[in-house]
């Protein structure tokens, strides 16, 4: 074994994992699914959807700076007490599985009808997967250096494909900007508030890196920049193919993309995005297969957790096989969105209810 | 345990694969597809597929082989056309470099056509932005009769043929991902408008022409020239060439940067003014929507270089006759477009310039924009129509030789 | 270890016991190899004699400093009182002088061309270093060309690189040390860092490592280095060769350890990054804005190098509409004629050219140039006569061919051909989404892989702060630090900027 993948991760390798696999929400069915509801004031619901998680997410936080270092699963199991604590990460467990399980179904779609559409699904998706295994299985640390050593590049590539695009954009079909109402739009951004439900999630991993500072920076800069580069992204779609053609496209960022023309000669360049987008798809997917062994072995108390990575691999495949076909995926997405929410939302309170609870049996003592 | 990771992983890539894969020469690439309405509900779909062996290098041209093959079938739609086409042509039909489809005018009219359109695109093979033209005969005549003498790939055609789309303004850029978009909102989609069957030849003074009566003799015979216009996916008239600019130049955001027009002289009935006009920024729409009849007072900055006026005046050196022409210009210009903006409104009944946009800017939601109900209230408007022209110069001659000759005696 | 099952290792002190046990051991009178030279000590008037192994020590200063002192110096007054010190110390005036006290000693020393003097009546022997092995004079390196700078090579004799080393650095740190390897040959290893600088963990856990190898001989050092190398089975070297001194001398400024052995023209650079493998000695040598022009350069050939090939055969059956539409023709009307898939194709041309280059290296110079025309001009155009492959393949393949000449490194050349064959075959299995995913597996690879505890991509990740010298550099005055990833014990190259006049 590698001394090299034992090591902590730095901040700025952190940070890039979350503005690449939070950022990969705009190249997915996030963006359809957000602009059915919020009409063209759609593209601000990603902001919304931050500001609320952020209030969770500042709870949280209050609660994990007194234990610095300490990372969520060992907390909740301190506060908790094994039962609380072993609840709590099967939930995280579970909410984070099945969300997996159905975006990387979603993605898998994207490749069949876009680019791939003879080959069947079921192949597609175990190669996917495996890669991401095998990429997750060199730890926490390959990940997030993988990030870093690509994060320029990718940010380069959104930027040329807008700056490619800036000629087809109006921003004139923004308007007008309040789309369905003001009131519809706080409510499905604080419905949806789930996507940056891996705020929550992050917090499991501040073990594995350097500083409790470098975590804070680290997520709260990832996630900051991701809904404001996912709220721009959703913008430009809006500007590009306006509403209500937009909801009637199924993958708006592949679409964008084959739209792209490098002059007269080069006219169809969607390929070469897509291949920048497999491979931050395979980092985002073995970022979570990492996740997910690490909880649910801390659900089970177990310390070596790089056994479970297979099976969870093996787990997300067949959930994600179930859903029939592509929009059976986007009303599971809904569906699980909407339980997610109540879930990262309250848990930062609950969370905290316990901790106020053992603190306050302890300062007793 | 490495070595189940890679016992895992590495038979996935031997086993998998090779489902989409295809070699290049078992392939036919279609470059343009024709659309013409067939008995019953169907529709006659032409394939143009180009033959990669002509005017390639010497190493793979096979002589006596046809630059293209054009092949036609009648079917429910277009993708069923495309798997029939494999029983007759030996190579899978791939519409990875379409570019083009042309559809006959009495489809466009048709009210199956967007059905049509709209089933379609699901494929991904098929593009959005494959540029839609509209041809006054047959499709497949069209395609037939377009063989331009100095292109060998019948591909080339159109691509060089989009930049002078964009250069001229004759005609719209309109691509399928515009046709589709304007189905469902209050502004009306224009299409290419084009024909290879110059029947209807005339001469005018303006370039007030449909495609087909362009004043030209031999050369190619595919003329484009002026727009279909289309509401709600069907085809409901058609613009000249000049209609078409000046359309272009009433939207906030044109193509065509620059082009050139003549204009009938100030001080002379017989002679003509050739301008070209630049757009000065962009053209300030402003609306209000308070009445039961909004106003409209759209305002378009141009300058513009005097190429030549064959009355060979000397607007150059005289101010007055600047002032005059200047204004003239002016006036001329105003008309032209208001004469555009009412027969949008009268003939068509709807917005040819993407006004909604506009409009859409002084709602706050989207529900309240769509209760306002634009395109009934556009057509009731009340639109004025003001142009800032500047004369920037007039060419590199300063005054005409007659006037020097005559100073002289 | 004995080469004689003798039990006694020990010397005795009558000289003919000795001398027979020495005849014994290298099989003399049959082995001509052992001179032995009999003499009086004429100032202690005592039987001694002098041994060495012809070819092994020179000549010359065994006859002018160990012979001539003994038989001519006739003063009798000595210092010492035991004739085997008064011999070294005021009789023999050669520069080194040691004892031995047993045979395993005498036979190493022997072998490794020290001569032995033995002296009637004493138990120990002595033996002075006069090692005068053949090799080749400095010369020019023959696989790392440089336009400017110096064009010395490391030859195989270690004294002479060592020397070489200390000629271009002068720090009264840089400090060599000395390990054996191997049983039955046994060979030095020079270990040279500077101590001031280099990581103490490092430097111990190579000596470790160094010990740790039980063989019975280590002849050279790449095999040395395929003994230490952790990772046998990767494709990814982990310490890097080099044949020129002043490189060598670079690297131990930044903190690297040099291992040096005998008989082989190259210095051993441990730990590395991949940044050791991509840059060139030039690079440093040039003004910032040419050397920087080269290393972009480079780094897209690497690129050009590991993909094309895929990347035509991923976008030819999988994304044909990423060709723009007239090329598309053209080679679509190429290849009907050609009977092979396009897969087949690119493999025949890949390996014609492996065959090629293969060739090149063990063809006799006279005729080198040649094979490389007819190989590469002629043979590729008369297969596209022939119709067995497509023009653009001959283009691609060589366009990748030659990018994979730029790469400075060959053990890092090879592991970009190897990539290149299995991305070739990802790709035309899955197209892009192969690639992309075989990216990813190797990036992951990549960036946890570790050279003697040092992660390969640092310092760009893990990050640490390094010299301005990473994939591009900067000009000399703002290459201050040095890399931070290999843990110096100084840090700074030179102190805070001057102000600019």
């Amino acid at each position: 074994m590698n001394t090299s993948m034992q090591e902590k991760v730095g901040g700025r390798e952190f940070t890039s994992i979350f503005l690449i696999a939070v950022g990969m929400k705009l190249s997915d069915i996030t963006t359809t699914i957000l602009f059915e509801s919020g009409q063209t004031a759609g593209w601000m619901i990603p902001l919304l959807s931050l500001a609320f998680m952020l209030v969770a997410y500042v709870v949280l936080m209050s609660v994990l700076k007194r234990r610095a270092g300490q990372g969520l699963p060992e907390i909740v199991f301190t506060v908790g007490g094994k039962f609380g604590g072993g609840l709590i990460c099967l939930l995280l467990f579970a909410a984070a599985l099945l969300m997996t399980a159905v975006t990387s179904r979603g993605y898998v779609d994207i490749i069949n009808v876009m680019v791939y559409q003879q080959s069947p699904l079921y192949a597609l998706y175990l190669m996917l997967m495996a890669a991401a295994f095998y990429v997750a299985s060199r730890g926490f640390a390959a990940i997030a250096r993988i990030s870093w050593v690509l994060i320029f590049l990718i940010e380069g590539a959104i930027f040329l494909l807008i700056a490619i695009m800036w000629q087809d954009i109006d921003w004139m079909r923004l308007y007008p900007w309040a789309g369905p109402g003001v009131l519809a739009i706080v409510r499905t951004g604080f419905m949806h508030s789930a996507m940056f439900g891996e705020i929550i999630l992050a917090t499991a991993l501040v073990p594995q890196v350097t500083t409790f500072k470098a975590f804070r920076i680290g997520s709260a800069v990832g996630f900051i920049v991701s809904s404001l580069k996912i709220s721009f992204l959703m913008a430009v779609y809006l500007s590009v193919f306006d509403y209500p053609e937009i909801i009637h496209i199924a993958y708006p960022f592949q679409q964008l993309t084959k739209n792209t023309s490098f002059g007269r000669v080069f006219t169809h360049a969607e390929s070469l995005f897509i291949g920048f987008w497999l491979v931050i798809s395979v980092i985002y997917f073995a970022f979570y297969i990492y996740l997910l062994a690490y909880l649910f072995g801390h659900a089970l108390r177990m310390n070596r957790f790089q056994n479970l990575q297979l099976p969870m691999a093996g787990l997300v495949v067949f959930i994600g096989l179930i859903p029939g076909n592509t929009e059976q995926v986007r009303s599971y997405w809904e569906l699980l969105i909407s339980y997610s929410t109540v879930l990262y939302g309250a848990l930062p309170f609950v969370i905290w209810l316990l901790d106020w609870n053992w603190r306050r049996r302890h300062a007793k003592t | 345990m490495r070595k189940l990771k890679l016992a895992l992983i590495l038979p996935l890539f031997l086993v998998a694969g090779c489902w989409d894969h295809l070699e290049l020469e078992e392939q036919a690439f279609v470059v343009v597809v024709g659309l013409d309405k067939g008995p019953g509900n169907t529709v006659e779909v032409t394939f143009q597929i180009a033959n990669p062996q002509i005017g390639s290098s010497d190493i793979g041209t096979a002589e006596g082989e046809p630059p293209s093959d054009t092949v036609r079938f009648t079917s429910p739609d277009i993708l069923s056309a495309k798997e029939l086409a494999n029983s007759v042509v030996t190579r899978t039909i791939n519409f990875a470099h379409l570019k083009t489809m042309i559809v006959h005018e009495a489809l466009a009219r048709d009210e199956a056509f967007p059905h049509i359109a709209g089933a379609a695109i699901r494929d991904p093979e098929l593009r959005r932005e494959v540029a839609l033209i509209v041809s006054r005969e047959k499709a497949y005549d069209f395609i037939q009769k377009n063989r331009p003498r100095l292109e060998t790939r019948p591909h080339k055609y159109f691509e060089l043929m989009q930049q002078r789309w964009q250069e001229t303004g004759f005609v719209p850029f309109s691509t399928f991902n515009q046709y589709l978009q304007q189905q469902v909102v209050d502004s009306m989609f224009l299409a290419i408008y084009a024909t290879a069957d110059p029947k209807n030849y005339r001469v005018s003074r303006k370039d007030d022409y449909l495609a087909g009566e362009v004043p030209k003799h031999s050369g190619d015979p595919v003329q484009m020239m002026g727009a279909a216009v289309f509401r709600n996916g069907r085809m409901i008239g058609t613009l000249t060439g000049q209609q078409m600019r000046w359309a272009q130049m009433l939207r906030h955001k044109s193509n065509i940067d620059a082009f050139i027009t003549s204009f009938p002289d100030p001080l002379d009935e017989r002679a003509m003014v050739t301008v070209r006009l630049f757009k000065n920024g962009g053209t300030k729409v402003r609306l209000n929507l308070a009445k039961e009849r909004p106003d409209i007072h759209v305002t378009i900055p141009l300058r513009a270089q005097i190429l030549s006026f064959t009355s060979l005046q000397p607007y150059a050196t005289d101010t007055e006759k600047q002032i005059l022409l200047e204004r003239h210009l002016k006036e001329e210009i105003e008309q032209e477009a208001l004469d555009v903006i009412r027969l949008s409104q009268r003939k068509f009944q709807g917005d040819l310039f993407e006004w909604e946009l506009i409009a859409r800017k002084q709602f706050m939601t989207m529900p309240a924009y769509q209760a306002y109900g634009w395109a009934r209230h556009y057509r009731k408007a009340n639109v004025k129509v003001k142009v800032d022209l500047r004369i920037e110069n007039f060419g590199k001659q300063r005054t005409p030789y007659s006037e020097t000759v005559k100073g002289g005696d | 270890m004995t080469t004689q099952t003798d039990g006694k290792t020990e010397l005795s002190t009558r000289l003919s016991a000795n001398l027979d046990r020495i005849k014994r051991d290298f099989a003399y009178p049959s082995n001509e190899a052992l001179i032995i030279r009999n003499l009086v000590v004429a100032s202690l008037k005592c039987d001694a004699a002098v041994l060495y192994l012809e070819g092994t020590a020179d000549v010359n200063e065994i006859e002018k400093r160990i012979i001539e002192p003994l038989i001519e110096r006739t003063n009798t007054s000595f210092k010492n009182g035991n004739p085997l010190d008064a011999v070294r110390l005021e009789i023999v005036t050669h520069r080194t002088g040691k004892t031995a006290c047993t045979f395993d000693a005498i036979n190493e020393g022997l072998l490794n061309g020290w001569t032995i003097v033995l002296v009637e009546g004493v138990n120990q022997a002595l033996k002075f270093e006069t090692r005068g092995f053949e090799t080749r004079q400095v010369s020019e390196p023959i696989v790392e060309h440089v336009i400017r700078g110096p064009k010395e090579a490391f030859t195989e004799s270690a004294a002479i690189n060592r020397s070489l080393v200390r000629k271009y650095l002068r720090d009264r740190h840089l400090v060599a040390e000395t390990l054996t390897v191997g049983d039955r040959s046994v060979s030095e290893v020079t270990i040279m860092y500077v101590k001031d600088l280099a990581d103490p963990n490092i430097v111990d856990s190579i000596k470790q490592r160094i010990r740790a190898v039980r063989t019975d001989a280590v002849l050279t050092l790449p095999m040395l280095e395929q003994y230490l190398d952790d990772h046998p089975y990767s494709l990814v070297p982990s310490s890097l060769n080099t044949e020129r001194p002043d490189r060598a001398s670079a690297f131990l400024l930044e903190g690297h350890v040099i291992l040096l052995m005998e008989n082989s023209p190259a210095a051993l650079v441990l730990p590395i990054t991949i940044w050791s493998l991509l840059h060139s000695a030039e690079d440093h040598y040039m003004r910032w804005a040419y050397s920087n022009f080269m290393r972009i350069i480079r780094l897209l050939a690497l690129f050009v190098a590991v993909m094309t090939p895929s990347v035509y055969i991923a976008v030819a059956t999988f994304h044909e509409e990423m060709i723009p539409t007239d090329l598309l023709l053209a080679i679509a009307a190429t290849r009907e004629k050609v009977p092979f898939p396009a897969l087949l194709e690119v493999l025949l041309m890949e390996f014609a050219f492996e065959l090629v280059r293969e060739a090149a290296i063990r063809v006799p110079t006279v005729i080198g140039p040649t094979i490389g025309i007819v190989g590469a001009l002629i043979l590729g155009q008369a297969a596209v006569e022939a119709n067995i492959i497509s023009p653009i393949l001959v283009v691609i393949v060589a366009m990748t061919g030659i990018s994979s000449f730029t790469i400075p490194e060959p053990s890092l050349n090879f592991a970009v051909r190897i990539t290149r064959f299995i991305l070739l075959f990802v790709g035309s299995f899955l197209g892009f989404f192969g690639i992309a995913l075989v990216i990813a597996c190797l990036l992951a690879y990549l960036t946890t892989y570790s050279s003697y505890g040092v992660p390969f991509l640092s310092p760009l990740t893990p990050h640490y702060r390094s010299s301005a010298d990473m994939i591009l550099r900067m000009p000399v005055h703002k290459e201050r630090m040095r890399p931070l990833n290999l843990n110096p014990q100084d840090s700074v190259r030179r102190p805070e900027r001057i102000k600019k006049r």
